[in-house]
């Protein structure tokens, strides 16, 4: 057996080229966990029990669903109830959703490690509760989810590759239409796995550059 | 305890009416805990009030009540003239604070907290430009200069740019009072504001506020200190269980204290 490279580099604009779709649909249920992990963290730690069983209940609901079975299902039942999404807007939604259950768990894990005592005193200033969590709460929220948060942003990177079940061109699904083709299944999957590798690599290596200067800064020297 | 139970509320406070700050029965809870249990209080402008007690007494719950970042379900405060999150007017109707009154009021006071409280993710002159930009909306440049004189005040000119973390207990402390400061407060509150600080400490953050009751701010203070107490207060009050039970002049109530609990309290300060 030998390792085709040259077939591999003739393909590989076709290939690569699916990276394309693979970073738009990351990039979009990105956005999506980002937004409604947030919203349903803040209910998490509402002070009313009902906002928080609803909290509870939709993390539950969307941790327990394999992502592939919510992708089809979302693929291919909203256009029978007559919700028309695009391909991509339909897959990056699935994707999103699945992954804001574990977004709000590594929210709500930065909003409680907040001092109470620097919440006191931001309303002591005469913050509002919107300007209390926008200029104190968040940005040390953050601090604490933002690893988790970009490991999620990997993990989502990696799952994308899902979509190429329901036909999105991402570079899974590339890979398999030039295997096919061409006979080289080990050539094409070992190069998009380099690429998903690298990519990922780099994200957590980013991640902990990030977490190495914040150290630094803030942690107490008593 | 309903919020709506108004029978204690006191429309017409009477000859106290002119006082800057006035408290009458208030009740506070922790949960089912009754922690305050009727506090009546009043202090006149310029003022420094010392309040001593027993951990539990509810010292610190009754400087919370009147920042409002603990709600009292009975009985009212007043600060200028303001009341605090409940109040009847002459009518006798109840009213509430909305989130918005409430921060304008809060903006109106500043209180410096026994573990400073700082803002973690912020210099040192962020922390204290903060409220200034947030909550006074006060432009950016003119909340900087405001913040430096404050910083400056308390001693930490060259230390603007550090975050609270590279800083010593004393130096957060003066911190937290330069905040405070910045807010241009009527009233300032100080809970235990040297009990975590190494001995050695405690003196710089006396004097600072010494000077600020020299200047005439108007000052609640919780503190063990009782030396500061005798050289600055105007007043001392006794609290126990809640409630509010021996006032005088603290060199007169640390030489002779009336009710038998201060007395107790007092040996065990002073030993």
């Amino acid at each position: 057996m030998t390792f085709k490279l040259a077939l591999l580099l003739r393909e590989s604009p076709y290939l690569f080229g699916g990276a394309y779709y693979t970073a738009t649909v990351t990039s979009l249920a990105f956005a999506i966990a980002l937004g409604l992990g947030l919203a349903i963290a803040l209910m998490k730690v509402s002070k009313r029990r009902l906002v928080r069983g609803l909290a509870t209940t939709y993390v539950e609901f969307f941790r327990n669903l394999p992502a592939l079975v919510l992708l089809f299902w979302i693929f291919y039942a909203f256009p029978v109830f007559g919700i028309r999404l695009s391909a991509l807007t339909a897959v990056s939604l699935a994707l999103g959703l699945n992954v804001s259950g574990y977004m709000a768990e590594a929210f709500r894990t930065g909003l409680q490690a907040v001092d109470k005592g620097e919440v006191e005193a931001g309303l002591s200033v005469g913050l509002t509760r919107w300007k209390l969590l926008r200029k104190v709460v968040l940005p040390q929220a953050s601090r604490v989810s933002l690893p988790l948060i970009i490991n999620l942003f990997a993990s989502l990177l990696r799952w994308s590759s899902l979509v190429s079940a329901v036909g999105i061109s991402d570079l899974a699904y590339r890979a398999r239409i030039i295997s096919s083709v061409n006979y080289i299944p080990i050539e094409a999957y070992t190069g998009i796995a380099m690429f998903y590798l690298v990519v990922s690599s780099l994200v957590s290596f980013g991640s902990s550059l990030v977490e190495k200067k914040w150290a630094r800064r803030y942690a107490t020297t008593s | 305890m309903a919020i709506r139970d108004t029978d204690n509320l006191n429309p017409d406070a009477g000859a106290d009416g002119d006082r800057f700050v006035r408290a009458h029965d208030v009740h506070a809870c922790y949960g089912k805990l009754e922690v305050l249990k009727g506090i009546d209080f009043t202090l006149q402008e310029g003022e420094v009030a010392v309040l001593i007690g027993a951990s539990g007494s509810g010292k610190s719950t009754f400087l919370r009540c009147i920042m409002a970042l603990h709600p009292i379900e009975k009985g009212e405060i007043h600060v200028g003239g303001e009341g605090i999150t409940r109040w009847l007017d002459c009518d006798g109707k109840l009213h509430k604070d909305t989130a918005k009154s409430l921060c304008h009021k809060r903006s109106m006071m500043g209180m410096v907290f026994q573990h400073f409280n700082l803002f973690s993710h912020l210099t040192v002159l962020e922390n204290v430009m903060l409220g200034p930009t947030m909550a006074r909306d006060i432009a950016k440049a003119e909340a900087r200069e405001l913040a430096l004189t404050k910083i400056a005040e308390v001693g930490l000119g060259d230390k603007v740019g550090s975050y609270p973390a590279h800083l010593s207990g004393g130096q957060k402390q003066r911190v937290g009072i330069a905040r405070a400061l910045a807010m241009e407060p009527k009233l300032m509150l100080f809970d235990e504001p040297t009990s975590a600080l190494d001995p050695e400490l405690v003196g710089g953050i006396l004097g600072i506020m010494e000077r600020l009751a020299t200047a005439g701010m108007t000052m609640m203070v919780v503190t063990h200190e009782l030396s500061f107490a005798k050289a600055v207060g105007t007043k001392m009050s006794f609290l126990h269980d809640g409630k509010i039970i021996e006032e005088a002049s603290p060199s007169d109530m640390i030489a002779a204290p009336s009710t038998e609990p201060a007395q107790k309290f007092l040996r065990e300060v002073l030993v």
